[in-house]
């Protein structure tokens, strides 16, 4: 009896979690006029009467902003973006957990104190730092400065710190270069902890939308997130389209995260645990 | 000097190869924090004392820019705005997720997977999707939520143009969102405690609301720190949603720190003003942080 209560319960709660989502998926099937013409409840609020494709077709044709333009920006933000703050993180994460130099614990604590400082509360003069630069409206202004990430060269500290020190030292003594070992030994075993990162880099770049709309004005150069939101203007908003788009834009973080879930669990909880 | 034979030496082996390379490692984090982060950092307290706007010359003006945000009703209520959202969203997230993870964490439950990856969906949506279909969903006029109520017997609502609803519902968006992510966390954390120690709970004569008290509560301890820290760091920096569903309105009733901010610095391109409220936002935080290790370090103890 208990069971079933429990099992009611999670019913419930899924379906209150999944049907706002669905809403957004079924509804971007719908003709424009047909998605505010159920407000009854009944089997049409959910599941369109006349199915089209006709938003998707919108989204891809408009000859100002198709969408496959800004997917393509996001995606080489996103890419580009991941790369180099893996790349770059886990340089610094390794150097911290295995090599000896001096300042290294000032320097440490440095890093992990930006940790308390929001990109919120810096992005007034991060803005004022950009124009300067002369990198408004330009990808380097979405990638660069967003690349060190103090939490995840923390998280990588952590899983470096594990890899016994007579290994590296084995490997030194056989002659590897430190970039040897890096990628040989050190990569290799903390897999976990940078696909995590890759994973939660990647989305933040895919789902950016404060600091593109602070950085770039140009339509061309704009990333997805904006483009969905342009959908909606102050006097008009193209609700299909809104839906269409965004079913779209919420595809390859479902992908990546149903692919890399494991992974993920297993880096996210690490780092919350330990 | 008599050691002057010395210096060629040492100077020679700190700059060997063995001694570059972790700088040759560190250098291109070190370079872009100190550019990006550390530079922003001291940049904004400096002119946090600048008068610095779109109208008139860049100056020095000392703490005018503080004495007006002290007398600025709309920081008092951004911050109060932003603290509420922040801490109203926290128990109802860390509280239903511990929940459903507890629920999803059963033996004899078979769908564990596909429960989780249901919960999970909010999460891989973006907050501009997400902020669009809830406003569609709260539309007053044509949206599901008020035939839904009058099913009930409640009259219809103008939700998010009701200035003393739209803070709520913005929390309640924000819970439903948040959700997965803290679950799937809760559910790795309830993997990692032994059996045993419910085995022997029970052989005690434990209830199972015993055991949660006494096993599950402290053990998850760390997890719920982890989970708490990263609700209200994501609480305060709240925008997507505001700038999309409600623009800080209705009657200034949403306008989070963040917005007012943005509105101050991009909108108004008043830097200075903008950038004494980052400022207060960081100090803020910066206390919540210190709180954090103090009672972190309190319970570890």
């Amino acid at each position: 009896m208990l069971n079933v209560i429990k099992v009611m319960l999670m019913t419930v709660i899924a379906f209150i979690v999944l049907l706002p989502v669905s809403w957004m998926v079924l509804s971007s099937f719908r003709l424009e006029e047909e998605i505010f013409k159920f407000t009854e409840l009944g089997y049409h609020l959910l599941i369109p009467e006349n199915w089209t494709l006709q938003n998707y077709r919108d989204i891809f044709s408009e000859n100002q902003r198709p969408l496959d333009r800004y997917m393509l920006n996001t995606l080489f933000i996103a890419v580009t973006g991941t790369f180099l703050g893996l790349l770059v993180n886990s340089f610094a994460a390794f150097s911290f957990a295995k090599m000896r130099f001096p300042l290294k614990r000032s320097l440490f604590v440095i890093f992990l104190s930006t940790l308390a400082i929001p990109f919120e509360a810096i992005m007034v003069p991060q803005y004022m730092i950009i124009r300067d630069f002369g990198w408004l409206d330009t990808y380097t202004a979405l990638i660069v400065p967003q690349i060190v990430w103090a939490f995840g060269i923390f998280l990588l500290v952590q899983f470096f710190s594990d890899i016994p020190r007579s290994l590296i030292e084995a490997a030194r003594i056989d002659g590897a270069s430190w970039l040897t070992i890096f990628f040989r030994v050190a990569v290799p075993m903390s897999w976990p902890a940078i696909i995590t990162l890759g994973i939660i880099t990647f989305v933040g770049k895919w789902d950016e939308f404060l600091w593109a709309l602070i950085v770039i004005s140009d339509d061309a150069k704009q990333v997805i997130q904006i483009a969905i939101a342009s959908y909606s203007l102050e006097t008009y908003t193209s609700w299909g389209m809104v839906f269409a788009a965004s079913t779209i834009a919420s595809i390859p973080t479902m992908i990546i995260f149903l692919l890399l879930q494991k992974y993920y669990i297993q880096g996210v909880t690490t780092s919350g645990i330990k | 000097m008599h050691d002057a034979k010395a210096i060629p030496f040492t100077r020679r082996k700190r700059w060997s190869k063995a001694t570059l390379t972790p700088w040759i490692f560190l250098s291109p984090a070190l370079l872009i924090i100190m550019i990006f982060v550390i530079l922003p950092t001291i940049a904004g307290v400096v002119i946090s004392f600048l008068r610095y706007d779109a109208i008139s010359p860049v100056e020095f003006i000392g703490l005018q820019n503080y004495k007006l945000v002290f007398q600025d009703q709309l920081f008092y209520k951004s911050m109060w705005i932003t603290f509420l959202f922040a801490f109203g969203s926290l128990l109802p997230t860390v509280f239903i997720s511990l929940v459903l993870a507890v629920l999803l964490n059963q033996k004899w439950f078979p769908f564990v997977n596909l429960f989780r990856a249901v919960y999970f969906l909010p999460t891989v949506v973006s907050m501009v999707a997400v902020s669009f279909v809830w406003l569609w969903l709260f539309n007053p006029q044509l949206g599901p939520i008020n035939p839904l109520l009058s099913a009930f017997g409640i009259s219809a609502q103008q939700f998010l143009g009701d200035s003393s609803q739209a803070l709520a519902i913005l929390i309640l968006i924000n819970i439903w969102k948040s959700i997965g992510f803290n679950l799937v966390i809760y559910l790795a954390g309830l993997q990692g405690i032994d059996n045993s120690l419910y085995e022997a709970a029970r052989i005690d004569g434990a209830s199972p609301l015993q055991s949660f008290r006494f096993i599950t509560w402290p053990m998850l301890t760390p997890v719920t720190f982890f989970v708490v820290a990263m609700l209200i760091i994501n609480g305060f920096q709240v925008f997507d949603q505001i700038n999309i569903m409600t623009g800080g309105g209705p009657a200034r009733s949403t306008y989070a720190i963040v917005f007012y901010i943005y509105q101050k610095g991009f909108s108004e391109t008043n830097f200075g003003y903008a950038s004494v409220l980052a400022v207060m936002l960081f100090i803020v935080i910066l206390v919540l942080t210190l709180a954090y290790h103090r009672i972190n370090a309190r319970l570890e103890r």
